[in-house]
């Protein structure tokens, strides 16, 4: 391998992979480094309906593996767990070239307008650390179409309450399913607004991949048409063709490295390899760009600690790692009498924004849609009323008449962010390769459980009124919210005093030193995060491109 | 062996209908893999409550669980309902007879025909076969 890299990018998930893409095609050499492997359909679609990450009862799909990379979880009650990356208290994405964008569902949401300035609308609660981005949505526009034109999303001009938008959608709008119409109907009765989700997948051939075939097992997997568009089938292939980039799979970042004066000449890196040989080295760039996530980006930033910077990279003010977020999801199941689902994916199918905000009484608000096909395994584990024997034949009459007839509506809720729901290095706990792990704790702000309370009602009236017979789902109890939506960690800011990087994602205090990835979020929306990962990740490599 | 008790109580958290019961479709041997390959911990505490469940059919006047009348046998379920260790066999069973094939339980994905659910894929329900070089304990197997 050469060494003489412009910049290393750690992690090929949502933003690394777009880091990789647009460094290389401005010229730059690039090294992406993956602890994950490479994965498709065929050497890890295998259809495991209890190893997933969709429902990760016995294991999972991708990984990390499960032995030898366990992080601690402290929960609501102040217990400390050693937790196995499958499970709940690990809060795990995915770890593999593409990251969640080889399983995900592909929810391709923009932000709205005011989701960005949820400060100035709202006002500061207490115990909370809310703050504005430091950039608008006139700003994030332009990446947010480059982000739905290159990674390619299908969708329509549907959203009455969305920003302004200067182009279309590459790809026509995912098909309805029965459900759909009475939905609709459900909502104009109400006065409700609706229309069709975007989503990453491809609706029609594009980009020399097939469409979509409905398979009953959407998220969690790999796609069997490879019609789900992640970084791993596009920016990554762009950025490999530059032959600029190269990419190191089974390869973690231990540590941020630093010369004596604490700047950042590179990264430290082990390498897997075959069997158990690790392999150390370290490689030098002149800017390197952390993409691991929001809780593995903070974990690399305090692994990296300094003489002048004790506590970590970028932390002397003990910011980095605090304001974990991710989103409450408030679900409601309703029971009609007709079959209303039918077993195709992706399932998505309608939505709306008309509670985003404007909620009386609540801090922001969340878009509710319908969901992704369920597993029949998952649909016993979430979707059962709470009234319903688990056992017996009225559990397993349930299933037979009911499976087709239950349908959901949720949404993801804008989080209040709270300084104390936070990563730090564990002192005690170290993974495979000697690395102390990230020790997770914290619980949601009370006031993000106003709104998620909002939103179930909400979501229980639209159901009601779309000829459900009747309706269930439990209200979510107070906990740490992270998961899959993880972001916040590494907040980019004007105030070098309450933010850990720029707006652009250079780390406070390290000309060379940037994050890109969900870490970045002062806020994370209330909508599924990843379009708008994905555009901020355009947006900082392109800036990374200019500066180098 | 597993004992006659498990096989009776699984056969009455999933009985028979017009579809297959529980050790019809293969949910005995799915949990017990389970529980010697030692990912799931609730071998123990469901031992010690099928004990429970036998000595409560004895005090009915039933030599076992396994003895007594289907009817008298939900009667004595109800006992137990409500306990952890029930429970989660109930959600072990639940699994093993709604998962897809490969799993070990629900033979030519039955239950999914009986709920009308299509897999829709073109290698079968199971999709691609697994990776056995990580469909391992320790690697992506708990
Ligand atoms: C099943 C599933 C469904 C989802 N559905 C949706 C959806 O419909 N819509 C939506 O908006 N979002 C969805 N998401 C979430 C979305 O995938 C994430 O928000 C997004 O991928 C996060 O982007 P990121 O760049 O912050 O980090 P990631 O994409 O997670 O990338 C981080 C990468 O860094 C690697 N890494 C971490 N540490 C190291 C290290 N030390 N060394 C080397 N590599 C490292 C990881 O292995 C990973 O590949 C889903 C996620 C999953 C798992
Ligand atoms: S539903 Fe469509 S996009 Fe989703 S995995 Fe199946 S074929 Fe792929």
């Amino acid at each position: 391998m050469s060494m003489d890299f412009d910049a290393i990018v750690v992690g090929a998930g949502a933003a690394g992979g777009i880091a990789a893409c647009v460094l290389a095609e401005a010229g730059k050499r690039v090294l992406l480094v993956e602890q994950g492997r490479w994965r498709s359909h065929a050497n890890s679609g295998h259809r495991d309906h209890l190893r997933n990450h969709r429902l990760q009862a016995h294991g999972i799909n991708t990984g990390p593996y499960v032995d030898g990379h366990p992080r601690i979880f402290v929960d609501a009650s102040g217990e400390t767990h050693v937790v196995r990356p499958h499970d709940d208290g690990y809060h795990n994405n995915a770890s593999t070239v593409g990251s969640g964008t080889l399983l995900y569902g592909g929810l391709a949401w923009r932000f709205h307008p005011d989701d960005f300035r949820l400060k100035s609308r709202y006002g500061v609660p207490k115990g909370s650390s809310l703050v504005d981005w430091p950039i608008s949505y006139a700003e994030l526009a332009p990446w947010y179409e480059r982000a739905e034109w290159e990674i390619g999303v299908a969708g329509h001009d549907g959203d009455t309450n969305s920003g302004a938008r200067t182009r279309g959608y590459p790809m026509p709008p995912l098909p309805p399913k029965p459900s759909t119409a009475k939905l609709r109907a459900g909502a104009t009765n109400l006065g409700i607004s609706t229309f069709t989700p975007p989503i990453l997948i491809n609706t029609v051939p594009r980009d020399g991949r097939a469409a979509c075939v409905q398979c009953g097992s959407c998220v969690g997997f790999p796609c069997p048409s490879d019609a789900k568009n992640g970084t791993q089938n596009t920016v990554i292939q762009r950025a490999l063709a530059t032959g600029r980039c190269e990419i190191m799979t089974g390869t973690v970042a231990e540590r941020i490295a630093t010369n004596a004066r604490g700047r950042v000449v590179g990264i430290d890196l082990i390498d897997m390899g075959e069997g158990n040989a690790e392999i150390r080295r370290r490689i030098t760039a002149r800017a390197v760009m952390l993409s691991a996530g929001a809780i593995e980006s903070a974990r690399l930033l305090l692994a990296s600690a300094t003489d002048s910077e004790p506590h970590g990279l970028g932390n002397n003010r003990d910011l980095v790692g605090r304001n974990l977020q991710g989103h409450y999801y408030p679900t409601v199941f309703g029971l009609f009498e007709d079959e209303v689902e039918n077993s195709h994916g992706p399932g998505v199918t309608i939505a709306t924004t008309d509670f985003v905000h404007g909620n009386e009484g609540v801090v922001a608000g969340a878009m509710l849609a319908d969901d992704f096909v369920m597993l029949p395994a998952i649909f016993w584990k979430q979707a059962l009323p709470p009234d319903l024997p688990r056992f017996g034949l009225k559990a397993k009459h349930f299933m037979r008449d009911n499976y087709r007839r239950v349908s959901q509506i949720k949404g993801p809720v804008h989080e209040v962010p709270a300084p104390d729901c936070r990563v730090t290095l564990d002192q005690t706990c170290k993974d495979r390769f000697g690395r102390f792990v990230p020790r997770l704790s914290g619980v949601v702000h009370p006031e993000t459980l106003r709104t998620v309370a909002a939103m179930h009602e909400k979501a229980e009236a639209w159901l009601e009124a779309s000829g459900t017979i009747r309706t269930w789902g439990a209200l979510p109890a107070p906990r740490l919210s992270a998961g899959q939506h993880q972001a916040g960690t590494c907040r980019m800011g004007d105030d070098e005093a309450i933010s850990v990087t720029d707006p652009f994602g250079r780390v406070w205090g390290h000309p060379n030193l940037f994050v890109s990835d969900a870490s970045l979020h002062p806020t994370n929306g209330a909508y599924n995060p990843v379009l708008t990962i994905m555009a901020m990740g355009f947006r900082n490599s392109d800036n990374l491109a200019k500066m180098l | 062996m597993p004992s006659a008790t498990f096989l009776a109580l699984l056969d009455r958290i999933i009985p028979v209908d017009e579809w297959p019961s529980a050790t019809t479709s293969g949910v005995d041997r799915f949990i017990l893999a389970l529980w010697q390959s030692g990912a799931d911990g609730s071998a123990g505490s469901a031992a010690a409550g099928l004990e429970e469940l036998d000595k409560l059919a004895s005090h009915a006047g039933y030599a076992s669980f396994a003895d007594a009348p289907e009817i008298t046998q939900d009667t004595l379920l109800e006992q137990v309902a409500a306990t952890v260790w029930f429970r989660q066999l109930c959600e072990l069973a639940a699994e093993g007879y709604y998962a897809n094939p490969g799993n070990g339980a629900n033979p030519d994905a039955i239950s999914w025909h009986m709920i009308g659910y299509k897999h829709g894929l073109p290698e079968g329900p199971d999709g691609p076969p697994a990776n056995r070089s990580e469909a391992r304990m320790g690697k992506l197997w708990a």
